[in-house]
């Protein structure tokens, strides 16, 4: 059966975004500036149009010379406006991990290509919003659209704000840089597909829902159940002891710095493990050990993670809880069928 | 008073755009009824209080108001006949409540009609004008708003640097010249319209007329515009001779004079001889809206697209609108012979009520001498002898006006003396006509060529004597010299006609030194004037034609084949630039099929590393190729031993590149 090359609502961003690469540094070169008249550059065409007819009437030499000099400006302007973009250079920034369901910030670093002298000006950065089909939600994320001259020593950092939806790795928005100066006439522009990996931590589980699961099962708590809440006892701090343990609500109250002491034995870390969840599907365990893990790391306890084939060894402290949080992102969505 | 944020003001760039749109009407200003001027003065203040201090422009019921307003007075002064004032009224009107109707400093599309109504009207200004100020006046506009537009394209709406605000629209523009006259020199020039011209009203009109009553050529005669300018090609004619012939005018009611409606009939059979005095010049005429052009005294070649009619008279055959340039060669000697009976019944006619006086003096000089120019000289030596004053302040004379002259006041202008003197002469019974046109000219130091201005306009007669055919006659210049008026000789101290610019020479004939650098400088500006008409605004199909000559391309054919030649060579020279400066192009051509080659494999899912040689490459390939094993060792060698062995006898790079082409990578599909 004859089918188009392309889908039945043709999209010309869609179709110019799926022929580029991710790269992490774009810099703007010839042949990535598209440029089309705008519909005020129509118009002036349209202008340009009757006052050549005009002067073709009447025979009319100046308005002849008039009419050519504005067809002659408009065709000078699509050589300022390209150039108005080219040799600037885009990049995606790193940025801290999010739990899914957050904001993700992009932050998107732009300068001009050293050697570069002339300013650029009127440059709009925007989401591509290709996704998107209902006018609703792209005037939403024209919101997030950008306005800034480039000087050349100028480096400069906009930031796009998207919702994140799924744990793992997140590539950064598409993105398109545009540019009608000077005289609006002509609008070129560039898809920036930009290389970035951000992580997206799981969802984790309400509180609301972690207290509904019941935790009865002895052997689904294991030795871990116990030092849950409650810490062995607070004693006064000692110059040896690490300020991460101190307990600083007490320190607020009492001006002392009582310390948590934590026992020397196992079953005070604790141990949280893929399999002592068996009765929900991969997502929701990966919500109940985001969870799990999020509060122990609050309550300054040690833990340690266990995922099929991976083991984390007990630990405390953001980077700890990073590495555990980062096991459970990437964690294979099809894995489950397999256990 | 409710006002608007600062911030969301518009500032600068909404005054200039106020203040423009004004500048932009100002030509038309003057021609629109009053009632749209001040309105358009009104809108256009309004929003330059929006600009600055934030004023609420009005809302959509006051809009619709002033819209229905704007239209019925637009009804109401031009009714429902379509015409150039009209459609330009309704333009400028409509633009400014457009002005009206910016919802913000945001609303570019809004902003951007305005300004592109604006260039349109800025360019019509030319079908009123085509003077060298117009020209430069609207290339300041241009830049003007251009300048506008980019200030509101702008985003953030930074407050420009004035110094930086012009730089990029005059650097456009600048660039954009070149193209522009290629564009002017090769676009193809058509002789006729494309549609009927829909309205000849061009502006009020100055110049001579088709109709002459006592003081309508007195008008004329302190206006210091150029009516039109000379080249002898020759010797300069003397100047008793230098009278330029216009409108020939035969019929009279005893006060107008004008021709008979049926007399611009081409003439067939030329009833003239060309005696001596010949002179060959070109002229260069102002348009003045008429059919007439001019010539001295009498032309004996005809310009294109015109002819003469049955007086000799040159006529187009439609109104002159633009300047016109044509070279002619005229006889200052001449014989005509045989006069048509309707002729002369035509040129004896004279009202049988009016000027009674004058008719008497007539047929008593036709009793009392029998020979024609014994008559003539009669009434010369009458104007020569009487108290007659030559003035350019001549009393109203309005019933019987050449007894009043004649008998009365004594005073008057060159048509006073000329339309006497012709009524004189069909009283006594010799055939007569009034001619009019322009007598002089001045020379302009700088350009080797002369000035003929309105002032220079003049009225003289013919007279019909049987011997010598059509004789000249001009009573004018029978007055006693002592008898000129002050205000005649005084007519060297030109009043400032701003129209032309032309510099008052206000100095006395002492100061020469003054006197001299001002007519030098006039005669500059009027030397760019005449090169401007020449080659500017005289560029037609036929200056178009002579320049394709001169490039060797004669034939409509030819100019359209090396029109096709020339755009295809542009885009060839456009494509090898970019080959050569984007592609950079591999010349060798066995490296480049090489590289061709490698590109193939990487499209095909091979994953090759910058520096692998070509013996790695060769066996990836094979691995990922195993069935193509032969052609790809034989390929590679090939390779191999152009680019390095010593020896390559037997090899070519073409051999090379079949090699290649053989090779059938099919893709990937894992």
């Amino acid at each position: 059966m004859f089918t188009l090359p392309f889908p039945a609502k043709f999209s010309l961003q869609r179709y110019l975004f799926k022929r580029l690469k991710r790269e992490n540094k774009t810099e703007l070169t010839a042949r990535r500036i598209y440029i089309l008249p705008s519909r005020e550059g129509m118009t002036f065409a349209i202008v340009i149009f009757l006052l050549l007819s005009g002067a073709m009437n009447y025979n009319n030499s100046l308005l002849f010379i008039y009419t050519f000099l504005l067809a002659g400006m408009g065709i000078i302007t699509m050589y300022h406006t390209h150039n108005n973009l080219l040799h600037v250079v885009c990049h995606a920034v790193a940025t801290p991990a999010v739990f899914a369901g957050e904001k993700l910030h992009v932050p998107v670093q732009l300068f001009l290509k050293p050697g570069q002298t002339n300013t650029r000006y009127s440059l709009e950065l925007k989401l591509a919003n290709i996704k998107f089909k209902n006018k609703k939600d792209r005037l939403k994320t024209d919101e997030q659209n950008q306005y800034f001259d480039l000087q050349p020593a100028e480096n400069r950092q906009a930031c796009f704000i998207i919702n994140t939806e799924k744990r793992g790795y997140t590539d950064p928005p598409e993105l398109i840089l545009a540019s009608r100066y000077p005289f609006g006439l002509l609008r070129a522009w560039s898809n920036l597909l930009l290389e970035q990996k951000y992580l997206v931590y799981p969802r984790p589980l309400s509180k609301a829902a972690l207290e509904k699961i019941n935790f009865s099962s002895e052997d689904g708590k294991g030795d871990t159940g116990k030092g849950f809440d409650e810490f062995k006892e607070l004693r006064e701090k000692q110059p040896s002891d690490s300020y991460t343990h101190v307990h600083w609500k007490a320190y607020a109250r009492n001006e002392t710095m009582l310390v948590k002491q934590y026992g020397g034995s196992v079953s005070e870390n604790i141990f949280l493990r893929w399999d002592d969840f068996p009765q929900f599907d991969t997502e929701k365990r990966l919500s109940l050990l985001c969870r799990l893990l999020i509060d122990a790391s609050q309550q300054q306890q040690i833990f340690s993670l266990q995922l099929p084939g991976e083991l984390i060894p007990p630990g405390t402290g953001k980077v700890h809880l990073h590495q555990c949080l980062k096991a459970l992102a990437l964690f294979p969505a099809t894995s489950e069928a397999g256990l | 008073m409710k006002t608007i944020p600062s911030r969301l003001r518009h500032g600068l760039p909404g005054v200039l755009l106020a203040i423009f749109i004004v500048m932009s009407l100002i030509p038309h200003l003057v021609k629109i009824p009053f009632i749209f001027s001040g309105f358009i003065i009104l809108v256009a203040g309004w929003f330059m209080l929006h600009s600055i201090k934030g004023v609420l422009l009005p809302n959509k019921v006051i809009r619709l108001i002033l819209l229905i307003t704007a239209l019925l007075l637009i009804i109401l002064f031009f009714g429902f006949s379509f015409s150039q004032r009209m459609s330009i009224t309704l333009l400028a009107v409509m633009m400014c409540l457009k002005l009206m109707e910016i919802k913000s400093v945001d609303d570019r599309r809004n902003i951007a009609v305005i300004i592109f109504v604006s260039l349109f009207l800025i360019g019509s200004h030319f079908l009123f004008s085509q003077s060298i100020y117009i020209m430069l006046y609207n290339i300041v506009l241009l830049i003007a708003f251009m300048t506008i537009l980019m200030l509101y394209i702008r985003k953030p709406l930074a407050a420009p640097a004035f110094k930086n605000m012009l730089r990029e629209p005059l650097t456009i523009l600048v660039q954009a010249l070149p193209l522009a006259v290629v564009f002017f020199l090769f676009f193809p020039r058509i002789s006729e319209p494309l549609w009927s011209l829909p309205d000849d009203d061009a502006g009020s009109q100055t110049g001579l007329s088709d109709t002459v009553y006592p003081g309508r050529i007195t008008r004329l005669s302190d206006n210091n515009e150029v009516a039109f300018r000379v080249f002898f090609h020759g010797r300069v004619p003397a100047s008793n001779n230098l009278y330029w012939r216009g409108p020939v005018l035969s019929y009279t009611d005893g006060y107008i004079w004008s021709r008979y409606s049926d007399e611009d009939i081409k003439l067939n059979t030329k009833n003239i001889v060309y005696n001596s005095g010949k002179v060959e010049y070109t002229l260069t005429l102002e348009p003045h809206q008429q059919r007439w052009l001019f010539a001295l005294d009498i032309p004996a070649t005809v310009p294109a697209d015109s002819f003469f009619s049955h007086d000799y008279q040159l006529l187009m055959e439609k109104n002159l609108l633009q300047v016109k340039r044509y070279t002619l060669t005229s006889y200052t000697n001449y014989t005509f012979s045989g006069l048509s009976t309707i002729e002369r019944q035509r040129n004896l006619a004279i009202p049988e009520d009016a000027n009674p006086r004058t008719r008497q003096m007539g047929i008593s000089w036709r009793n009392k001498l029998d020979n024609p120019q014994a008559i003539v000289n009669k009434a010369l030596d009458y104007f020569n002898q009487q108290a007659f004053y030559y003035t350019r302040k001549p009393p109203v004379m309005l019933d019987e006006s050449i007894d009043q002259f004649l008998f009365e006041f004594r005073e008057g202008f060159c048509e006073h003396y000329a339309t006497a003197f012709v009524y004189l002469m069909r009283a006594a019974g010799i055939p007569a006509r009034l001619v009019t046109g322009y007598q002089g000219i001045e020379k302009n130091e700088v350009g080797n060529y002369y000035m003929v201005r309105q002032s220079d306009a003049h009225a003289w007669a013919e007279v019909w004597l049987e011997s010598k055919g059509w004789t000249r006659v001009d009573p004018t210049a029978a007055i006693s010299p002592e008898r000129i008026r002050a205000d005649i000789l005084n007519r060297q101290a030109r009043q400032l006609a701003f129209k032309n610019l032309n510099l008052p020479k206000l100095a006395g004939y002492n100061q020469h030194f003054l006197k001299d650098s001002l007519t030098y400088m006039s005669d500059n500006i009027d030397n760019m004037i005449y090169f401007w008409n020449q080659w500017v605004v005289g560029f037609d199909s036929l200056k178009q034609k002579s320049i394709m000559q001169l490039l060797g391309l004669s034939s409509e054919l030819k100019y359209l084949v090396s029109m096709m030649i020339g755009l295809g060579l542009f885009i060839i020279i456009l494509l090898s630039v970019y080959w050569f400066m984007l592609a950079r192009r591999i010349k060798d051509p066995v490296k480049r099929e090489y590289q061709r080659l490698l590109a193939r494999l990487e499209k095909s899912g091979l994953n090759l590393q910058a520096n692998s040689g070509p013996l790695e490459i060769q066996a990836l390939a094979i691995q990922r190729f195993p069935s193509q094993k032969e052609n790809i060792v034989d390929a590679i060698s090939c390779y191999i031993n152009l680019q390095y062995a010593r020896n390559s006898e037997g090899l070519s790079p073409k051999i090379f590149l079949r090699k290649v082409r053989q090779l059938k990578f099919n893709r990937l599909n894992l």
